[in-house]
């Protein structure tokens, strides 16, 4: 028996979007550790809640299908931050996340991330729909979150965080996306 | 694509089928993971932080190499219980553990057949010489165990770097060449 996950690879112009590995701990633990990067994510107290967390994302990919990306700089093969789809259980819905990690903000990492995840979301996986939960007063990532097409919805109380607002992405039928008939998902855009 | 993350053994033992968690146990896990069957370990978990655990736990799998079984009986695929190695950051070293997920399991020796098959494969396939397993000192069901497979109190080993661990006791298992 081998645990195998179905993660594809996605290429963006500057970044690969892969399924995690062991060397972007360390990369994603100094963020979940730093509260000033990290609050509007969710902030680890320890290295090994932080473990448990890159561990978590594994399994969600086992369970779901999907999970965080780790973002790689192509150029150097860095991780430079994570994307992808995020629904545990408690979450409204699938949300669509990212986070640049130090040294890497600045270069539009994060928009380009999460087009591609969100596209792939709708080719591959079929989504119809997706939000984004973001903690008020997180303006970096709501102004990421219109800049990608995204309105405020409402307000509500999200089981991890708190208080949250949350954000609703335009449809694939917005963004010219689509599936044909034969339940195959092309885009047409 | 689909990288192959981990590779994950199946143990026969005379009655039981071991093999690695999977998506198949999430929901069997979630309610032992609500009761009081893990009080020695941690409370009664809701189904979200539950859910999270048992993703935690295919996630070690792909991370570690190793892990936690599924306890089935043999031709079934139903998980009543676990055992296996863990080593989640903060630990020094890989634990042996176990769990009988209801009362009803209980008495039938069904831990012991399962953690002598899965010391042995660490020991074989692996190539380990040593493993732990950490004992709260009022689990006496679990420390009975523990001596019936050959543990002894180990006052020397270092317990993990995690909170409310304190007064946690190590049971170290015989050599490889003795158990």
């Amino acid at each position: 028996m081998s645990l195998t996950l179905t993660i594809p690879r996605l290429e963006t112009g500057r970044l690969m979007l892969r399924g995690p590995q062991h060397d972007d701990f360390e990369p994603l633990c100094a963020f979940l550790l730093d509260r000033e990067r990290s609050w509007g994510f969710g902030t680890e107290r320890d290295r090994a809640k932080a473990w448990r967390w890159f561990a978590c994302n594994i399994g969600h990919w086992a369970l779901h299908g999907y999970g965080y990306f780790t973002m790689e700089w192509a150029k150097t093969g860095q991780p430079c931050g994570i994307t992808g789809i995020w629904n545990p259980e408690g979450w409204p819905e699938p949300e669509i996340g990212w986070v640049v990690f130090d040294g890497f903000e600045g270069r539009g990492i994060a928009f380009e991330g999460a087009m591609r995840a969100r596209r792939w979301a709708y080719e591959e996986l079929g989504f119809t729909t997706l939000t984004s939960n973001i903690v008020p007063g997180n303006d970096r990532s709501v102004a990421l979150a219109e800049r990608l097409g995204a309105w405020f919805e409402r307000d509500y109380d999200n089981v991890e965080m708190g208080a949250e607002q949350l954000y609703r992405h335009p449809s694939p039928a917005d963004l010219g996306i689509g599936a044909d008939n034969d339940g195959s998902p092309e885009a047409y855009a | 694509m689909t990288p192959h993350l981990a590779d994950t053994p199946v143990l026969e033992t005379e009655r039981l089928t071991l093999r690695a968690f999977g998506p198949q146990d999430v929901e069997e896990g979630v309610t032992y993971l609500g009761t009081e069957r893990t009080q020695y370990m941690f409370d009664p978990m809701n189904s979200r932080d539950a859910w999270n655990h048992m993703a935690r736990l295919i996630g070690h799998w792909a991370i570690r190499g190793y892990g936690l079984f599924a306890i089935c009986f043999k031709g079934t695929d139903r998980a009543i219980g676990d055992v296996g190695l863990l080593m989640p950051e903060g630990y020094h070293e890989p634990e042996l553990g176990w769990c009988v997920w209801s009362v009803g399991h209980e008495g039938q020796g069904i831990a012991y057949e399962a953690a002598l098959a899965v010391r042995a494969h660490a020991y074989r396939d692996h190539g380990w010489s040593t493993l732990v397993s950490y004992i709260d000192p009022d689990n006496t069901r679990s420390i009975a165990l523990a001596k019936r497979l050959g543990c002894t109190l180990d006052a020397d080993a270092a317990l993990p770097d995690l909170p409310d661990w304190d007064g946690t006791l190590a049971y170290r298992h015989p050599a490889p060449e003795v158990a």
